[in-house]
C-alpha cells in the first residue's frame, strides 16, 4: 500500500495497464511528451515509448474516432479528452459510433476503449473548464459511465474499465485530483464496474453521490451526526452500470433519499435516480426525494462557490427530507 | 513536410490488362448493379427500409476491392457498403441484412446497406457521413504497429469531403503517415459541397498525395488503389483517391439483357458497365458480358426469395449486444418486456 493522491493513482493504473497488456495505448493532447496538463500521464512516454504513449493534434473528433478504429482492430486505447468541456466535437463519434459498434454489427465488431477526462468545477475554470456532462452519456445505450471519488477507487476502476470489453467514459473529478489522498495498492487490482460503495453507514437518510461531491456529502453527514442524524452515504462509482440493489436496499431501510451532483438539475443523473427510487421503493418513502445540484445555468466563474452544492446546501437537503410531514 | 505534387492516374480502360481480369471485374459490377436495382425495388415497395441508390459506383467499388488483399480492411459509408459483395459476401447474406432476417450476421440491427461483414473485413456503416474516414486512420495506425503489411481503406462519397471528420481524418493521416487509403467514390454534386473542382487537390494541404482517377473505369481504379496500397504497405504513408463516378441518383432501366443508367432525357448515361461492355465487345466477349448480367439478375432473384423465406430476428435479441453482458437496468427492462409479452399472448 502507498499513500497516493488521485493523479498518482491514475498514473499508477495507466502504467500497470501499459505494462500488463501490450494492446493498451494512451494518447491525447499533451499526453505524451508533456505528461498531461494535470500530470496524469507523467513519465509514461519515457517508460513505454512513443508508439504506446503519444500526442495528438487538437481535434477531439480525431482523438476518439481514431481510438475507435484502433479498438475495432484489437487494441485497448485509452484516449484522453483534456477537459470534459471539450468532449462535444467527439460526441458524434462517441454516441453514433463507439456506443453502437457492438450492437449494430451483431457483436462482430466491438469498441473497447476508455475515454478519460477531467470533469467538474472548483478550480476557477469558468464555463469551459468546469462542466459535468455525465448525464448526456449515461443516456446513450452502449456506453458505460464511471466516476471515482478516491485514489484507491480511481486506480481500481480505471484498471477494470481498461479490461472491460465495452466503451467506458471515465470522468475524473479534477477538483480533488490532489486533495483526495489515500492508501492505494501497488499491485494490480480491480474494482468491478457497477458496484457502489457505502462510504458511511446510517439509518435516517440515504445520500447518493459520486465524484468530488461525495466528499462534501461526507462532510455534511459528519456535521449531521452531531445533531443526531445518521446518513447512509453511498458512492455510486458507476452510473452505468448502476448498482440498483445497493441504492434500493438503503432507501428501503431509511425511507428518505437525497441525491447530490454538481451537474445542472434538469435532466441530471439525479433525475434518473429519483425516478428509479420512486418506481421501485415508493411504499418505503417517507418524503419526496430531494436533489441538491448545480443550477440550470452555465457554470459561473466568479460565483463558482455559490453554484457548487457545498456541505451546507447538502445539509439543507437532508433536513428537508427529514422535516417532511413534521408538524 | 514537403508538399507532394498531385498525381493524375491515367485512364485507359483495358490497355494491357488481361481480358480475364476485365471479365472478372465486369461480373462483379453486374452483380452490384443487379443488387442495387433489386434493393431499390424492395425499398420502393416498402418491403425494406430506405435504400440509398448506389448505381454508377460499381466500377469504383469493384476496382477497389480487386486491388486489395484479403487481410486488408474496408470501412465504407452506406452508399459504398456493397463493396462487401465485391469482397465475397454472399447475395443471400446481403439480402438477409436488407430484410432484417435472423440469417443477417448483424442480427437485423441496422437499416439496409449498413451491415457489418467481418469475414470480408468490412466494418459496419453508419449514416453520418465521413465518420468512417477517421476510424480508417485509427485502424491503419494499429495496422502499422502490427506490421503485417495490412492496409485500411476508408470509402466515402462526395459529401463526406465537407464534413469535420474529413478534415480530421486527412490531417491525422498526413501527420501520422499511416497505411490508409481514403477513397471517394463521388457522384455528381461536389460543386454544392466545396469550392474546389476535385477532392484530390485538398490532400496537398494535409501533406497527403491526392490522386484523381476515372471512377467509371474499374481497371483504372484497380490500378490506382493497388499502387496506393502497395506504397502504404511499404511504409510510404496514406493516399487520397478521388474517383469521379456518374450520379448515383440516376434511374436504371432494362436494356436488352442488362440494366442501364439513364439520363433525365432518356439518353444513355456514362454508365461504367456500358463502357466496360464496349471494351469486352471489342475483344469478342460481348456475349459473356450479357450472360453475366442474366446470371447476376437470376442470382439476385434467388437470393431475395431465399432471404424472404428466412425467419425473422427473435424479439429477445433486442436486449443483446448492447454490452458484453447485460446491465441490471437492461435485465429489468427485458424482464418487464417478457412479462408484458407473455400476458399479451395468453
Amino acid at each position: 500500500m502507498t499513500d497516493m493522491n488521485m493523479i498518482q493513482a491514475i498514473n499508477s493504473a495507466l502504467a500497470t495497464a501499459l505494462r500488463e497488456d501490450d494492446r493498451v495505448v494512451v494518447f491525447g493532447e499533451d499526453v505524451g511528451k508533456f505528461g498531461g496538463v494535470f500530470r496524469a500521464t507523467d513519465g509514461l512516454q519515457a517508460d513505454f515509448g512513443e508508439e504506446r504513449v503519444f500526442d495528438t493534434p487538437l481535434a477531439e473528433g480525431g482523438i476518439i474516432g481514431t481510438a475507435i478504429g484502433m479498438a475495432v482492430y484489437g487494441l485497448r486505447p485509452v484516449p484522453e479528452i483534456q477537459f470534459a468541456d471539450f468532449i462535444y466535437p467527439a460526441f458524434d463519434q462517441i454516441v453514433n459510433e463507439a456506443a453502437k459498434m457492438r450492437y449494430r454489427s451483431g457483436g462482430q465488431y466491438t469498441a473497447p476503449l476508455v475515454i478519460r477526462t477531467p470533469y467538474g468545477g472548483g478550480i476557477r475554470g469558468g464555463h469551459y473548464h468546469s462542466q459535468s456532462p455525465e448525464a448526456l452519456f449515461a443516456h446513450v445505450g452502449g456506453l458505460k459511465v464511471v466516476v471515482p471519488s478516491t485514489p484507491g477507487d480511481a486506480k481500481g476502476l480505471l484498471l477494470a474499465a481498461i479490461r472491460d470489453d465495452d466503451p467506458v467514459l471515465f470522468f475524473e473529478p479534477k477538483r480533488i485530483y490532489r486533495a483526495a489522498r489515500g492508501d492505494v495498492p501497488e499491485e494490480p487490482y480491480e474494482i468491478p464496474l457497477g458496484q457502489a460503495r457505502v462510504a458511511r453507514s446510517g439509518e435516517d437518510v440515504t445520500v447518493l453521490a459520486w465524484g468530488a461531491a461525495l466528499h462534501d456529502c461526507l462532510d455534511a453527514a459528519r456535521q449531521a451526526e452531531a445533531d443526531g442524524i445518521s446518513c447512509d452515504v453511498i458512492d455510486l462509482r458507476s452510473l452505468v452500470p448502476l448498482d440498483r440493489e445497493t441504492i434500493l436496499r438503503s432507501v428501503r431501510r431509511t425511507g428518505r433519499c437525497v441525491v447530490v451532483h454538481e451537474a445542472p438539475k434538469t435532466a441530471g443523473f439525479g433525475a434518473e435516480l429519483a425516478a428509479l427510487v420512486q418506481e421501485e421503493a415508493l411504499d418505503y418513502l417517507e418524503a419526496p426525494i430531494t436533489r441538491v445540484t448545480g443550477y440550470d445555468t452555465p457554470f459561473p466563474y466568479a460565483l463558482e462557490q455559490e453554484y457548487l452544492p457545498d456541505p451546507a446546501r447538502i445539509r439543507w437537503g437532508i433536513d428537508r427530507v427529514l422535516d417532511h410531514g413534521a408538524a | 513536410m514537403a508538399s507532394r505534387a498531385r498525381q493524375r492516374a491515367t485512364a485507359g480502360l483495358g490497355g494491357s490488362t488481361p481480358p480475364e481480369v476485365l471479365v472478372a471485374l465486369h461480373g462483379v459490377m453486374a452483380r452490384l448493379r443487379a443488387v442495387d436495382e433489386a434493393a431499390g425495388e424492395l425499398s420502393r415497395r416498402g418491403t425494406i427500409g430506405l435504400h440509398a441508390p448506389a448505381g454508377g459506383s460499381e466500377a469504383a467499388l469493384t476496382g477497389t476491392a480487386a486491388a486489395l488483399e484479403p487481410g486488408d480492411w474496408v470501412l465504407p459509408g452506406p452508399r459504398q457498403s456493397a463493396i462487401a459483395l465485391a469482397r465475397g459476401v454472399s447475395l443471400r447474406a446481403w439480402f438477409a441484412q436488407l430484410l432484417g432476417r435472423a440469417a443477417d450476421p448483424s442480427r437485423g440491427r441496422q437499416a439496409p446497406d449498413h451491415g457489418a461483414w467481418k469475414t470480408a473485413r468490412v466494418v459496419s456503416a453508419s449514416t453520418p457521413s465521413g465518420s468512417q474516414l477517421v476510424h480508417a486512420v485509427g485502424v491503419a495506425r494499429a495496422m502499422r504497429r502490427a506490421a503485417r503489411g495490412e492496409v485500411a481503406v476508408g470509402v466515402a462519397g462526395a459529401a463526406a469531403c465537407a464534413t469535420a471528420d474529413f478534415h480530421v481524418a486527412v490531417n491525422f493521416a498526413g501527420l501520422w503517415q499511416v497505411p490508409v487509403v481514403l477513397l471517394f467514390a463521388r457522384g455528381e454534386g461536389l460543386a454544392s459541397q466545396t469550392a474546389t473542382a476535385t477532392i484530390a487537390e485538398k490532400a496537398d494541404a494535409y501533406g497527403v498525395p491526392g490522386v484523381v482517377v476515372d471512377g467509371g473505369d474499374a481497371d483504372a481504379v484497380r490500378r490506382a488503389v493497388h499502387e496506393a496500397a502497395q506504397r502504404a504497405r511499404e511504409g510510404g504513408g496514406p493516399t487520397l483517391i478521388d474517383a469521379a463516378c456518374p450520379d448515383p441518383a440516376l434511374p436504371v432501366r432494362q436494356e436488352g439483357r442488362g440494366l442501364r443508367l439513364v439520363e433525365g432525357d432518356g439518353a444513355e448515361a456514362t454508365d461504367p458497365l456500358a463502357r466496360l461492355e464496349g471494351i469486352l465487345s471489342g475483344l469478342g466477349l460481348g456475349d459473356a458480358a450479357s450472360e453475366a448480367h442474366e446470371r447476376e439478375i437470376a442470382a439476385v432473384t434467388e437470393a431475395v426469395a431465399w432471404a424472404s423465406d428466412q425467419p425473422a430476428v427473435p424479439w429477445s435479441t433486442l436486449f443483446a449486444d448492447v454490452f458484453s453482458r447485460r446491465t441490471p437496468a437492461l435485465e429489468a427492462q427485458r424482464a418487464e418486456a417478457l412479462v408484458r409479452r407473455s400476458r399479451q399472448e395468453t
